[in-house]
């Protein structure tokens, strides 16, 4: 977030280098940390918020994309850059809590795919909690592959919840069943599911949901956002602190609207294009030494119609 | 000088006129398949019309994966890589609607007459 950066460049205390540390490799993940309650990601913090994240002791991390099995690039393949942001996890001061993996696990959901990012992000010896992208639901079965491993102890196709830390955590998939025409999908199941989860929580409880395609409209002509979002938005409305972290569209963008915080994630295998900058939003395939450096520099400024969405302009370089 | 041109007999003309004939009614191999190939997340042709029984072949030709999948579920295939081709045999007439599973704006028609 270079914005944020240039605000807190007065100081330059230990503290800040520390949470920076955190973050230094954040082309590949978020650090996100518990500051006053209230999820925030390291590096959006001030000196002395960063300061008290560092001891609160309570950090989860946010991977995504890993898109196993992508090999266009001969010399970098999606399993070796997963394999750097794995090692800069485990080279991280203070161990994250746990790991969320915000879909796209696998390219093609093949066995070996997932067998290899699990065994690859487990080696960091934290919980991880997954939820599917449209890439693990493409097995001949549609979705059987993904569920047989990650499916267990949860509801429905796959959607779970659990509370950490006074925190209540909200697992969805918006990628299966996806209708002709349409962008992501909850569906009316999950969605009923959601408001009997959701119902007698205290208000003040902060409140994280993730899912793999963005849970507001980014870019619809690319399928960027949930075509029912809006009734999961209106259940969670109520809630003091809501924080929405996505993955799927390769780069960060983020929105803050009342007491919910939107964030996408970028990739650990490839960068996309911003949106409207391309014909379609594949793969950037980019010369092997220039990789790392374009994971870590999209940047996205977008008005929809004549109407400013209020997205922060977020580079980590 | 000039060259006389064998005659083929007429018995052997009628034969083998009707074995060019079983050959493109029976051995649909002998003549390309229809096939949709998909660039930069379009189906092309969107819209095409064939004959009933006729195998129509999808072919990605994109850098990241798609899937086709019939709007009322009847047909899908599994996701397909660059290069990855799916075929099916479309029986009876009928508007055929499908789209891709990870990029549902992509949408395509195949009509069958």
């Amino acid at each position: 977030m270079s914005h944020h950066h240039d605000d807190d460049e007065k100081g330059n205390g230990l503290n800040r280098r520390h949470a920076l540390e955190c973050m230094i490799w954040a082309g590949t993940g978020i650090v996100w940390t518990l500051s006053g309650g209230v999820p925030k990601a390291l590096n959006l913090l001030s000196e002395a918020q960063a300061a008290e994240a560092v001891t609160s002791g309570f950090t989860f991390l946010q991977i995504s994309d890993s898109h196993i099995g992508f090999d266009k690039e001969a010399k970098v393949t999606a399993r070796d850059t997963l394999g750097e942001a794995i090692d800069k996890v485990k080279a991280l001061t203070m161990k994250p809590n746990f790991m969320i993996h915000t879909g796209d696990i696998t390219h093609l959901s093949k066995a070996d795919q997932f067998d290899d990012a699990q065994k690859m992000i487990g080696s960091v010896g934290v919980d991880v909690h997954y939820v599917p992208g449209e890439h693990d639901m493409v097995d001949a079965d549609q979705g059987k592959a993904y569920m047989d491993r990650f499916g267990k102890d949860t509801w429905g196709q796959g959607w779970y919840s659990f509370d950490q830390n006074g925190v209540h955590f909200i697992g969805l998939n918006n990628v299966t069943n996806l209708k002709a025409g349409g962008l992501g999908n909850l569906g009316a199941e999950q969605l009923a599911w959601l408001e009997k989860d959701l119902a007698g929580r205290s208000a003040s409880m902060p409140i994280v949901v993730f899912a793999h395609i963005p849970l507001w409209t980014i870019y619809e002509q690319w399928g960027w956002g949930t075509d029912d979002s809006a009734q999961a938005m209106a259940l969670l409305k109520r809630f003091g602190s809501v924080t929405v972290l996505n993955g799927h569209i390769h780069q960060i963008v983020q929105k803050v609207e009342g007491n919910m915080t939107f964030h996408t994630a970028r990739s650990t295998a490839f960068p996309q294009p911003a949106p409207g900058t391309a014909p379609a939003p594949g793969p950037m395939i980019v010369p092997a030494e220039q990789l790392r450096g374009m994971l870590g520099i999209t940047s996205v400024n977008y008005v929809v119609g004549t109407k400013d969405l209020a997205l922060t302009d977020s580079t980590l370089a | 000088m000039s060259l006389q041109r064998p005659r083929m007999h007429p018995a052997l003309a009628f034969s083998l006129a009707t074995a060019l004939v079983m050959l493109a009614s029976f051995t649909p191999a002998f003549a390309a398949d229809p096939t949709v190939t998909i660039t930069n997340f379009k189906f092309d042709p969107e819209v095409i019309t064939v004959a009933p029984g006729t195998k129509v072949i999808f072919k990605n030709g994109d850098d990241t994966i798609h899937s086709v999948i019939g709007d009322d579920g009847s047909f899908h295939s599994d996701g397909l890589d660059t290069g990855d081709t799916y075929s099916y045999t479309f029986a009876g007439a009928g508007t055929y609607a499908y789209h891709c599973g990870l990029h549902p704006f992509m949408k395509g028609q195949i009509i069958v007459k």
